[in-house]
């Protein structure tokens, strides 16, 4: 899957998911692995706080299917009071270089869905930086540096990419 | 500043109930009813009081078992004047966190302010037959002279009412430092006054039955409400009587809540709204917010936080159990926010940082945690996992916070939402609790000054007591009776220091009334004895402290000051010769001959020659213009007095075109105008045109009748003039002409 921006120069963006080889029991979350490759420079933010309910951006948007229903997938924002983005956020990726973004914050829907019963579960991940306004990307709590972080923030590409789905066999 | 004496040392309130105590101990009163309270905010199971086996040198062998005795839990607070104390004790009933703390609360004429706090973690707990007595040394937010605290508390049956709790403090030697008696208030540590108000259509949550769906065997069944929930963490919230019904169009024609729809519907709804520190908080039931979200506290974003939530009605609704127990988890959430309550996962972005539960704090079974983010050290995660283990309740920490943090810490609309940090001690700029001074201070200024520009302020002391108040006129803040604090852009708030301090030891007694409401002074506070405060453009928060002649403590809104960005390089370079230190030393002297300030003067110079025309020469004009007018005495290093003679052309010069701009708006503020304009006058009366002089104070005051002032003001200014003249026609009868130069 890949990803444009819609700014001057284009940029591909390719998300992938990975689990574990071969069929996976029942009854535990499955370890899935993220990675995100930019075919030029390009400077990314990994999984923050509010990231995955969508209450900023980065988004960050799990989702699990089965039989082509969502059995999983973040709840509705419960507030909007997240933690401060910080310059040490930002990460400046060579081309071709993988990302995992969930280095420093894990995605709870992934880590804490139980698939119980057997069948092909299909994950996605999508990851949308087209915010509207760049302050959409700040912190509510002890936000500091703004300036500096606006700044990188208009450096990020915006784009809206979901990864090719990752079929998991749960027996 | 006249900073309050030690509350841990000296005389602060009697000792004398230390000598009761024995005796009140044998006093049978019936029960006042307190007991079923107690119960209540205790917790979920009562338990006898604290057991004679608790660990401690002085326990008494053979205490009756069968007795009930009173919980050692709760709050208590002495009386009367200099110091009060606010105690609260818990070291006992459910939960306990071993912990004492109180805040200590000043009383000044006709106002009690706060001044500080202390904590003491896991005192030593001994047990009499007749008391109980706990001891540690205390974490405080001042430097405590008797740090040691001992607290006293008698037991009493269930069927006697509280005994007052003996608070005595120890320097670190043992010596004895002061003492406070403190009856019984409260079985809870904190009551808070909730207001709930909802929109039209918007159904509040009433309660949910613990056992509608299944829970972990340590949590017992029971019908919990918000106000349960609160209590059995031991705050009370107590409803207000108010509860209004907000039409919706007041979230604007889209019927979303955004913050700033809210916060505005706090302050024309929430009937105890104010912008001061109080146990106050509005929540509203509102429809639904622009950003989907199940609620939110949305007071963070101002100079009085954490007054506000709400809940979003139409993200929460339902009537099932899992909903109705959704709805009570988001509720009781959102109102942790309010008293400073970070989520589970942020506690470490606290200021200072805290530590963080379990996985980082997603392992933590709170309220404060979102239930999908729920993930223990061992097990599944998720938001089945977090209902099936979850207890209804705060964590232990977040218990020491609710129940023990530091008064501003908590209090609603003190410190901002997960901040508590400043250079100088905030307290002591906080709004009195209560007050009776009969007196109302505020700081005005423009409300943006270019980067460079000398930030003046224009402080007014009125009155707000129509029988009239006497008070003194010491409003400058180079005098020990105005303090003024400077919140800068990065958080820090410093506190402005005069490079020279002026000693007011005369009475200088005024009469505010109806026909003299107010008096003001301009102050100039961009530099002082710690260099210049405004030294990088962005918004500072500056209020004003004036303790008035019968003590009270007067205390003003808060001013919001704008420094700009320099936009072209004259502003950058005009900029950088008004910040030198010596140029805002001679801002703040109007002027020096000084040999040691030669580079100021000549940046100052600089500016009048190379940028004349630009906004802030004015200030560089004043400077020059004012200290010109006046003879400048030297002693020299050989000891020889010279005197440089005044400089009325070059002061009549600049003072002028300062007169002429302000006048027009472009210059200084209105009573520095006014200075200028008398100090023109004065020139022009040592060059011996008495005439001019004379014109120059008229043309004052129709420069001030046509800045629309307020009549009382006018008319100062008006006896002002007359008096100026006078005295400048008296000074050159005495003195011949200077020849013109």
């Amino acid at each position: 899957m890949t990803g444009h921006d819609t700014e001057k120069k284009a940029i591909v963006i390719h998300i992938e998911l990975t689990a574990p080889g071969g069929p996976h029991p029942a009854g535990k979350p499955v370890p899935v692995s993220v990675s995100v490759v930019g075919t030029t420079e390009l400077l990314l933010v990994g999984v923050l706080d509010g990231s995955e309910d969508g209450s900023r951006y980065p988004r960050y948007r799990p989702a699990v299917s089965l039989g082509g229903q969502i059995v999983a997938a973040p709840p509705a924002a419960e507030d909007p009071l997240v933690a401060a983005l910080r310059v040490s956020d930002f990460v400046r990726l060579a081309p071709g270089e993988p990302f995992d973004p969930c280095a420093s914050r894990s995605l709870a829907t992934f880590e804490t869905f139980v698939p119980e019963a057997p069948g092909s579960y299909v994950y996605t991940l999508t990851l949308d930086t087209q915010s509207s306004a760049p302050e959409q990307w700040l912190g509510r709590i002890n936000q500091t540096d703004v300036p500096e972080v606006l700044a990188l923030v208009s450096q990020v590409p915006r784009f809206r990419v979901t990864s090719p789905p990752l079929v998991v066999e749960v027996r | 500043m006249s900073a309050p004496s030690d509350p841990t040392q000296g005389t602060s309130a009697s000792l004398s109930g230390v000598a009761d105590l024995e005796h009140r101990l044998q006093e049978v009163v019936p029960s006042d009813g307190r007991v079923a309270e107690q119960r209540e905010a205790s917790g979920l199971r009562q338990e006898p009081g604290l057991r004679q086996e608790t660990p401690g040198p002085q326990e008494t062998p053979g205490l009756q078992r069968d007795v009930q005795f009173q919980l050692t839990r709760g709050r208590y607070r002495s009386g009367g004047q200099g110091y009060q104390l606010e105690l609260r004790v818990d070291v006992d009933g459910v939960r306990p966190q071993n912990r004492v703390s109180a805040d200590f609360f000043s009383t000044s004429g006709g106002t009690t302010s706060y001044f500080g706090s202390f904590i003491v973690h896991f005192p030593t707990v001994t047990v009499t037959a007749a008391q109980v007595v706990l001891q540690g040394t205390g974490s405080f937010t001042f430097n405590a002279g008797a740090p040691v605290v001992r607290v006293t508390v008698p037991r009493r049956t269930t069927a006697q009412p509280q005994g007052d709790a003996t608070v005595q403090f120890l320097t670190a030697s043992g010596q004895p430092g002061a003492g406070y008696v403190c009856p019984f208030v409260s079985p809870y540590f904190r009551s808070v006054v909730l207001e709930q108000d909802s929109v039209t259509g918007a159904v509040p949550f009433v309660s949910y039955d613990t056992s509608a769906l299944p829970q972990p065997p340590t949590s017992p069944s029971r019908v919990l409400t918000v106000v349960k929930s609160y209590a059995e963490a031991g705050i009370e919230l107590q409803m207000s009587g108010f509860s209004n019904i907000v039409a919706t169009s007041a979230a604007g024609p889209d019927l979303l809540w955004n913050d700033a729809e809210l916060h505005n519907a706090m302050v024309q709804h929430f009937s105890g709204f104010a912008n001061v520190a109080q146990w106050r908080l509005w929540m509203l039931v509102a429809s639904a917010h622009t950003g989907g979200y199940r609620g939110i506290m949305f007071d963070y974003n101002d100079a009085c936080q954490r007054q506000g939530a709400a809940v979003f009605y139409n993200a929460i609704q339902g009537n099932t159990p899992q909903a109705q127990r959704a709805q009570l988890r988001t509720y009781v959430h959102e109102i942790g926010h309010a008293f400073n309550l970070l989520h589970s996962w942020q506690k470490n972005l606290a200021v200072p940082p805290q530590p963080l539960g379990p996985n980082g704090g997603f392992g933590d079974l709170s309220w404060m945690n979102y239930v999908q983010n729920y993930q223990p050290l061992s097990g599944a995660g998720g938001e089945a996992a977090y209902w099936a283990a979850f207890p209804f309740q705060f964590t232990d920490s977040e218990l020491v916070h609710l129940r023990h943090a530091n008064y501003r810490d908590v209090i609603m609309g003190a410190n901002a939402f997960g901040t508590g940090a400043a250079e100088i001690a905030p307290e002591l700029f906080d709004e009195p609790v209560e007050d009776q001074s009969g007196l109302a201070l505020e700081v005005r200024a423009k409300e943006a000054f270019a980067f460079g520009e000398p930030v003046v302020v224009e402080l007014k002391l009125s009155t707000t007591d129509l029988r009239g108040r006497n008070t003194h006129s010491h409003l400058h803040p180079d005098t020990d009776f105005t303090h003024v604090a400077v919140t800068q852009p990065s958080g820090r708030t410093v506190l402005y220091r005069p490079m020279l301090r002026h000693c007011s030891d005369d009475a200088a007694v005024v009469r505010l009334d109806q026909d003299n409401p107010a008096i003001y002074r301009s102050a100039y506070i961009g530099h002082g004895a710690d260099g210049h405060y405004f030294q990088q453009p962005g918004e500072y928060r500056v209020r004003a402290q004036y303790l008035a002649s019968d003590g009270s403590r007067i205390v003003s809104p808060v001013c919001r000051i704008r420094v700009r960005y320099p936009v072209t390089q004259a502003d950058q370079e005009v900029a950088e010769l008004m910040m030198g230190e010596e140029s805002g030393k001679l801002l703040t002297l109007l002027g020096s001959d000084s040999p040691a300030l030669a580079s100021g003067n000549a940046a100052l110079q600089e500016v009048i020659d190379k940028h004349g025309k630009h906004p802030l020469a004015v200030y560089a004009r004043m400077v020059r213009g004012v200290n010109a007018e006046r003879e400048f005495k030297n002693l020299t290093a050989d000891n020889e007095l010279t005197i440089r003679q005044p400089d009325t052309k070059e002061s009549i010069q600049q003072l002028t075109l300062v007169a002429d701009a302000s006048a027009r708006g472009e210059g200084v503020d209105n009573i520095t105008l006014n200075m200028v304009m008398r100090r023109l006058a004065g020139a022009q009366a040592k060059q011996g045109d008495l005439e001019q002089a004379t014109g120059t104070i008229d043309k004052m005051v129709r420069t001030f009748e046509g800045k629309q002032l307020r009549p009382s003001v006018l008319e100062q200014i008006r006896r002002q003039a007359e008096r100026t003249k006078a005295a400048l026609a008296s000074e050159t009868k005495e003195r011949p002409a200077q020849k013109k130069k």
